[in-house]
């Protein structure tokens, strides 16, 4: 009796020494990777669990491979193209830990990577990322977004945060807490400022505030609304929608101090709403305006030139449009029966199509620093999609009551 | 036809008339009355309400607009925020462009009453300062509104809450609302 009980306690603390290590805070929910490439990762000699369920997860999230876990090389599936193989070694007076890892093309039995990386355990979730964006960019040609950053607003209570996080929601870190909104965010292109608006005076303003610093300054407080900031390609300026001559439009200023001398050029004068204002790398800038009736999204040059209606034949409410980084795609909210949903727009085919198939309240996407996936939320739960919204991933680590907005970086 | 839904939200009124001692003399400062739904509504309050999707300011806030404009073109160093407010669906800064046209609307409107653009900013909270919780149509139809809130120079018993809003609007909203989201 006392012998059988003893096994079942061992058997219980193997199964929780197991889960312990599963990342349950990143979720597919939906889609499938079938017909993608099959990625085999077979366990690392000397891991608890903890090195390759990160592994696991960051590939999956990609929705670019077929993912999965076998205990030893002897279970390789015949048809799979790709092995991550590897060893950990632990040392645990110092902390220090070594993996050792092979990237195999498993049917031409080519070794594409053998490395070795070293570092502290307490560094170790941006260590194994490091190793994922290395294993990422030899089979994809690609950069990986494993180390990458996302600002959140949120209102928790009576309290408005603003959280830096990574790209999976871990590492948060508070970067302002008050009382009045904050919202409309946006990332320079270094990754080392972002821009936004609180109630803090009692009315929207823009700031600038250093990630590198933490210092910040307005940009923006002119006369009545200040809001929906975006930075110039060089980061030297930002479009603004600003309220000064009644209705709402949008204005270029200087990324600098404001102060009672500073100018606003008008860009955008189109409809009585002309704001949600982006700006690509190859000098266009889309914005939201009521020009013909309901809001829908539009494209001009960065002078605010020709503008073109993008969001055609798809309803009366579309919002929210942001750039992918390279310019050639949008993800924007459309409205349709009051399901607010997640869709990419490819600016060169034209073809819109939704990345949500779950969609009840969708807002604020945003495209990954290398435009393989769109990040938005949807009834406060923050989601990945890849750009064809046929894989899609919960992030759960992402726990912040009534989430306002969010930006994914531009840069890794 | 689409549901509507009337609405006779009168029950601050009968506390304002004690509490609330108005941006100017006010007619109804003493006796507590019962507002019938149908009751003009009186100058002696802050707020303004806007159907479902609509961004002018109707008949029946006249009143309001005339007692603030009033105080306003009599108190040259007395100044307010006009802040425009949405019901809670859509886009974040949609939202706000949709408030910022309610309160330029009662801003304009300030002005053509007498009082200067001087003295008045319009500002919007959009959906991001909801006054009431977003839950029913009432709710939502109280959330489409604008408030004037005195910055320097408040009238004499002005005083405002925890959030900064006119401590009590008191306002009669007896228009009709369209079930839907902004």
């Amino acid at each position: 009796m006392k012998h059988t009980n003893k096994l079942k306690l061992i058997a219980l603390l193997t199964c929780c020494a197991g889960l312990a290590f599963a990342d349950q805070n990143i979720e597919i929910v939906g889609g499938s990777s079938a017909g993608a490439p099959k990625l085999t990762i077979v366990n690392f000699t000397g891991d608890n669990g903890s090195v390759i369920d990160e592994i696991t997860s960051d590939f999956k999230i990609t929705g670019e491979f077929s993912v999965n876990n076998v205990v030893s090389s002897d279970a390789i599936d015949p048809t799979t193209q790709y092995v991550v193989s590897g060893s950990v070694n632990n040392d645990p007076t110092t902390g220090q830990v070594q993996v050792t890892y092979q990237l195999t093309n498993n049917t031409t039995k080519e070794v594409l990577l053998n490395q070795t990386a070293s570092f502290n355990s307490k560094f170790q979730r941006k260590a194994i990322h490091t190793i994922d964006n290395n294993i990422y960019q030899k089979l994809t040609n690609t950069p990986g977004i494993f180390n990458t950053k996302v600002a959140l607003t949120a209102k928790q209570g009576s309290k408005y945060s603003l959280v830096l996080s990574d790209f999976d929601g871990y590492n948060p870190k508070t970067l302002l807490s008050t009382n009045r909104p904050i919202t409309s965010l946006a990332w320079d292109k270094t990754g080392q400022n972002i821009s936004y608006v609180t109630y803090e005076t009692g009315k929207p303003v823009v700031y600038v505030q250093s990630l590198t610093q933490g210092s910040r300054y307005i940009v923006a407080n002119f006369n009545g609304s200040n809001s929906s900031p975006a930075f110039s390609a060089n980061g030297q300026k930002l479009a603004v929608t600003l309220s000064k001559d009644y209705g709402s439009h949008i204005y270029l200023v200087n990324n600098q101090r404001y102060n009672s001398a500073s100018q606003a050029m008008p860009l955008i004068n189109y409809g009585t709403i002309d704001t949600e204002a982006d700006i690509s790398p190859n000098g266009k800038l889309i914005f939201t305006s009521d020009h013909d009736g309901g809001p829908q999204i539009f494209m001009s040059d960065l002078n605010g030139s020709a503008p073109t209606r993008v969001t055609t034949g798809l309803g009366n409410y579309n919002t929210t449009a942001r750039f992918s980084n390279d310019g050639t795609k949008i993800t924007f909210i459309n409205r349709n029966n009051g399901v607010l949903q997640t869709y990419v727009l490819d600016l060169i085919t034209k073809s819109a199509y939704p990345v949500n198939m779950s969609a009840n309240h969708d807002l604020a996407p945003s495209f990954a620093p290398n435009d393989k996936l769109v990040m938005y939320s949807s009834d406060n739960n923050v989601y990945i999609s890849n750009t064809t919204g046929t894989v899609q991933t919960k992030l759960n680590n992402f726990k912040y009551g009534q989430i306002i907005d969010q930006r994914w970086s531009r840069s890794f | 036809m689409k549901k509507l839904i009337a609405l006779a939200i009168a029950g601050g009124a009968l506390v304002a008339c004690s509490s609330n001692k108005a941006p100017v003399e006010a007619p109804v400062a003493s006796a507590p009355v019962v507002a019938p739904a149908s009751a003009p509504v009186v100058s002696n309050h802050n707020a303004v309400y806007f159907a479902f999707n609509k961004y002018d300011v109707q008949d029946q806030y006249a009143g309001v607009v005339k007692a603030n404009a009033d105080y306003l073109a009599a108190n040259a160093q007395a100044k307010v925020q006009v802040q425009g407010n949405t019901d809670d669906i859509g886009s974040v800064e949609y939202n706000l462009s949709l408030g910022q046209k309610r309160a330029d609307a009662v801003k304009k409107a300030l002005i053509a009453s007498g009082a200067s653009k001087a003295q008045i900013e319009a500002t919007s909270n959009g959906k991001l300062h909801p006054k009431y919780d977003n839950n029913t149509s009432e709710a939502r139809a109280m959330n489409r509104r604008a408030d004037v809130i005195y910055t320097t120079d408040q009238p004499k018993g002005y005083s405002t809450d925890a959030n900064g809003l006119p401590m009590v609007d008191g306002s009669v909203y007896n228009g009709t609302v369209t079930e839907g989201v902004e």
